[in-house]
């Protein structure tokens, strides 16, 4: 990482010894004590604000979408969001969904995860009315994902196309995201992975097949097959149409059923909610009520 | 199911996969190929871009082209579909354009319109993504027959961009930047601090020792 | 136990004794841990070291199985080992109240109880950042925390890792700081009075440490400067490694984590927790190396009142946290403290009120219970159920299902409550750390006299003559310069110096005999 040379040099410069400044010429050439000592300190602290100072304004620069090489790599559009080619999301259509399960089913199968490790997650709500209706919950794909900045290593990375994926190479695994995810979209491997076949992807955040012990993973849209225009294994496994895939720049979404939606137009004849929006997450999975469910959204 | 949404149309093909809604749509564009040659001679001379097809003795050419418009803001494309043939008047034509976003390139309606007295029927489209795009006119014969469907691709531009937001700020997140260069630079004047005390104190021992 | 007759058998009578405090005779008892091999040193040391390889041996367990041995699973992300991070790393602090805070106040009946509390601090920190290393999904990847390039220096868990090595570093300079001026006169005794390998060792490792300290002018000058620099940065550190601490749980949007009480709660249960600790470490190494004429009943009383003190604001920041939570009535707070007050948390909660919030209140409240054994069994269970409170406050938030649907009544019909299940892994490793504390004390101690000999000495010189106005008759015969008569009697003032040595008219070993100690600390 280009950004980082700096940093290296905020650490280096506690211990190398720094100039100390014009000597005094009041004693015959040799340095009070102190005052050398004190000197020191002074240019010292200076040094390794300097160095601080430097670091963190790259720190900053690159904040939210600290990618790792490969990931660079995998997203090579433009850092600027509006010149990448899609910005992804999905629309979830609450009316239709009958509870099945097939998209944790074939989400589960596709990457080759562990029973408890529902990426796509299909909650039981309740209205207010007694009625009970299904919610899928694939990750939120945030616009200001509050996994990204707690993490020490930075393993957690957001694409120029909206994805918020884990670096499972990097990941060290204090879990500290899991804490922060509102919306409890992260699913630790506790234990080894569920072994898989040779697969069609690299093994890189896209694509996050087998996934690694130790470390966190969570729903990544099946961002390897984007490109292609394969929809995600819970959207075209989805008997029903529930779960759409949206690009907000062309502002199309499809589901399984092959049923396109102008995005813009559908949200706003059908109501669309976000997910605990006040959260300030800016989530990018769009609900669509039906059912007179409170879904949290003006808490 | 407990009840349809309001917004969806009929399905086509609903119970159907992807697949295979994808393979219909190809077959019917087969079939339609099959029958439209024969009444190929009857149709008028297709403009750039249009694939004239027919059902029986009547047929459907679609054209597309971009309005022009300032730089900033790219006029809309107007698609404009020509039924000719027996009966050509009052046909609901329904307009979509290719979504090749996605795999199979599903249809998504952008409009509907009927044929006046010339057997044409125009709506405008607002592209929403540069590039080559695919428009699908087809419509309904009185007899129930399928007319089309004819398609058009038009190089355009899109009329609006995308106006999300991509990454969302944190609300005063510049003083957190500040607040991260204060503490850093308080941590490494601590450790400054506490290396030079303890230097300090050794020299003062070898002074004495000395 | 006799402790006064072994006195007089480790101090030779024929020190030389300068007015006041014979420091020659008091490096002889701070000495004795290290020239001593008690009966009991070695099936100690051997009984401890077995429960770490056995810590050890569960931790390989857990890095061939994953964290999951450890009992976590996705609903209980978080569990023993953060608890056990804040908990270890708590406890250090007393060293730092101890040493730090009462040196800041002059309360110079800290002497003798210093060096311990600093190398309780000093030990009980390292043990407590090694919780990182089994907390890791990925252990062998930790490297990362100190790769700059890595560095993520918007998370909390960073800031923690530099807040608390920058506490580690402080926390040494501490404890060596004050021990220099003991050094040569630790190697002097040597020299006397100890021969072989382990005091040959000793005397190098003295020389290295401190070998120039010749107690000038200019060397006192400079380190009592930066002895009082560097108790005054320990204590804003040490508030800044729990406050850091309290971060990576308070950075999130959980019920029970998401709490703007989180640093200072943090920081006076560390307090707390620490002082508790202190108080055990200080009656061990009393009762282990017979210091019972140098540690009185009287610190432990002190200490309690530390105790109670930290307890008390402690018990009303639970207090405020809970109230404000289950007030709120958002569902999610509320319902997290409903598992908490009587739910699912009930048993480990109400431990934690009775045994850590309420019981040493009333021990100290009440007159009877006010003694040396009432400070060191309320400690006792105050650590423990300090520890079982930092269990209440990371799983409970951990568990909380966070897709519940507001409109239900009882709120979380799609979540159940998870469960952290308690694997014996976990505790293994968890007792492992527990048993390293004391063991490393024992092995420290083996090197470092267990009291500060100049500081005690330095503190009665300084302290005497306000304590002998003051002083009923039996302690001002103490402080006036020995009589020769008395043979090697040391004088060391009244902050919990008791003098060695026989006097007139009290038991044998002078002011340490309970009777004469219980009115004396509150007069």
């Amino acid at each position: 990482m280009d950004e980082t040379t700096t940093s290296t040099g905020a650490g280096a410069s506690c211990c190398t010894p720094a100039p100390t400044g014009p000597v005094p010429v009041e004693g015959p050439s040799r340095i009070d004590r102190r005052r050398f000592l004190s000197r020191t300190v002074v240019s010292l602290f200076g040094l390794a604000a300097t160095g601080a100072f430097a670091e963190v304004l790259d720190e900053q620069h690159s904040s939210a979408t600290t990618l790792p090489e490969h990931a660079k790599a995998a997203a090579p559009a433009a850092t600027a969001g509006t010149e990448a080619k899609h910005q992804w999301c999905m629309v979830i259509d609450l009316r239709v969904c009958n509870g099945c399960k097939e998209c944790t089913a074939a989400c589960q199968k596709a990457h080759y995860l562990h029973e408890d490790q529902t990426w796509i997650d299909v909650v039981t709500m309740r209205t207010a009315a007694g009625e009970d209706y299904y919610m899928p919950r694939p990750c939120m794909m945030c616009e200001d994902p509050p996994c990204v900045p707690v993490c020490p290593v930075g393993a957690n990375f957001r694409t120029a196309e909206g994805l918020t994926l884990v670096d499972q190479s990097r990941c060290v695994g204090t879990r500290i995201c899991m804490n922060s995810c509102p919306y409890q979209a992260r699913y630790f491997n506790f234990s080894d992975p569920v072994p898989a076949p040779r697969q069609p992807f690299p093994q890189e955040p896209t694509w996050p097949v087998p996934q690694a012990k130790g470390t966190v993973g969570k729903c990544v849209y099946c961002a390897a097959m984007l490109p292609s225009g394969k929809v995600p294994e819970c959207v075209s496994n989805c008997p029903m149409g529930v779960i759409y895939l949206g690009d907000l720049v062309s502002d199309v979404a499809v589901n399984g059923m092959g049923q396109v939606i102008k995005l813009s137009q559908f949200l706003s004849e059908n109501d669309a909610v976000k997910f605990k929006e006040s959260y300030g997450t800016h989530p990018r999975v769009y609900y669509i009520p039906g059912h007179g469910q409170n879904l949290d959204t003006d808490q | 199911m407990k009840h349809l949404p309001r917004h969806y149309q009929a399905p086509t093909g609903h119970s159907l996969g992807a697949a295979m809604r994808a393979l219909a749509t190809w077959a019917m564009a087969l079939a339609g190929l099959a029958i439209g040659t024969l009444g190929m001679g009857l149709g008028l001379a297709a403009p750039a871009g249009a694939t004239p097809t027919a059902t029986g003795s009547s047929s459907l050419t679609l054209t597309a082209h971009q309005l022009s418009g300032p730089r900033s803001r790219p006029g809309a494309v107007v698609l404009t579909a020509r039924a000719s043939g027996a009966s050509t008047v009052g046909l609901q034509v329904t307009f979509s354009v290719k979504v090749k976003q996605f795999e199979y390139s599903p249809l998504l309606q952008v409009g509907t319109a009927t044929t006046g007295a010339s057997g044409v029927a125009t709506v405008t489209y607002e592209p929403t993504w540069d590039g080559p795009q695919e428009f699908v006119a087809s419509a309904q014969l009185p007899s129930g027959s399928q007319l089309g469907p004819a398609t058009a691709t038009v190089s355009a531009r899109a009329t609006t961009g995308f106006v999300g937001t991509v990454e969302a700020s944190r609300p005063d997140g510049t003083i957190g930047r500040w607040v991260v260069v204060g503490l850093l630079t308080l941590v490494g004047a601590v450790w400054v601090t506490l290396i030079a005390v303890v230097v300090r104190v050794y020299l003062t021992m070898r002074a004495g020792a000395a | 136990m006799s402790t006064n007759s072994e006195v007089d058998q480790v101090v030779p009578a024929s020190a030389p004794a300068p007015a006041g405090v014979d420091e020659h005779e008091l490096m002889g008892v701070a000495m004795r841990p290290v020239v001593q091999t008690p009966r009991w040193w070695w099936p100690s040391v051997g009984v401890l070291s077995a429960i770490v390889v056995v810590g050890l041996v569960a931790w390989a367990v857990q890095l061939a199985d994953g964290v999951g041995a450890a009992g976590y699973n996705n609903q209980a992300f978080w569990a023993i080992y953060e608890a056990n991070l804040v908990a270890f790393i708590g406890v250090s602090y007393g060293g730092a109240v101890v040493s730090a805070i009462l040196r800041l106040t002059n309360a110079a009946w800290r002497a003798p109880l210093t060096r311990i509390a600093e190398a309780t601090a000093l030990v009980t920190l390292p043990v407590g950042m090694l919780f990182i290393i089994p907390h890791l999904g990925s252990p062998q990847k930790v490297w990362e925390l100190v790769w700059p390039p890595y560095w993520n220096l918007s998370s909390p868990i960073l800031w923690d890792f530099f807040a608390v090595s920058t506490y580690l570093l402080a926390t040494l300079v501490f404890f060596y700081l004050p021990l220099i001026p003991d050094l040569p006169l630790a190697r002097r005794w040597l020299s006397t009075e100890a021969t072989g390998r382990r005091a040959d060792a000793c005397r190098w490792l003295y020389r290295v440490l401190g070998g120039g300290w010749q107690g000038t002018p200019r060397q006192k000058k400079v380190l009592h400067l930066s002895i009082g620099l560097v108790a005054i940065m320990i204590i804003p550190l040490a508030v800044s490694v729990h406050s850091v601490l309290s971060f990576a749980f308070s950075s999130s949007s959980r019920a029970g984590y998401l709490e703007t009480i989180f640093p200072v709660y943090f920081v006076v249960a560390a307090l707390y927790s620490g002082v508790a600790l202190v108080v055990l470490m200080v009656a061990a190494g009393r009762r282990l190396f017979h210091l019972e004429a140098y540690i009185h009943p009287r610190h432990f009383v002190r200490l309690g009142f530390l105790l109670v003190a930290f307890g008390a604001a402690y018990l009303y920041l639970s207090f405020t946290e809970y109230l404000i939570d289950g007030y709120s009535g958002t569902t999610d707070n509320a319902s997290w403290v409903r598992q908490i007050l009587v739910g699912r948390y009930w048993a480990p909660f109400w431990f934690y009120v009775v045994a850590a919030g309420v019981l040493p209140l009333l021990v100290m409240a009440i007159k009877r219970t006010r003694t040396k054994g009432g400070v060191i069994t309320v400690s006792a269970l105050v650590v423990v159920a300090m520890w079982v409170k930092r269990l209440v406050i990371v799983i409970p938030p951990a568990t909380e299902p966070l897709l519940s649907s507001p409109a239900t009544p009882g709120g979380n019909l799609a979540g159940t409550w998870g469960t952290y299940h308690f694997t014996w892994v976990a505790i293994s490793i968890t007792v492992a750390a527990t048993a390293a504390i004391p063991l490393l004390l024992l092995v420290l101690f083996r090197f470092v006299p267990i009291l500060p000999v100049t500081e005690m000495a330095e503190l009665a010189t300084e302290t005497a003559p306000a304590e002998a106005v003051a002083a009923p008759a039996v302690t001002s015969a103490v402080l006036s310069p020995a009589p020769p008569g008395w043979g090697a009697a040391t004088s060391l003032g009244r902050y919990g110096v008791a003098p060695v040595g026989t006097l007139p008219g009290t038991s044998s070993n002078g002011l340490s005999g309970p009777a004469s100690e219980q009115r004396k600390w509150d007069r």
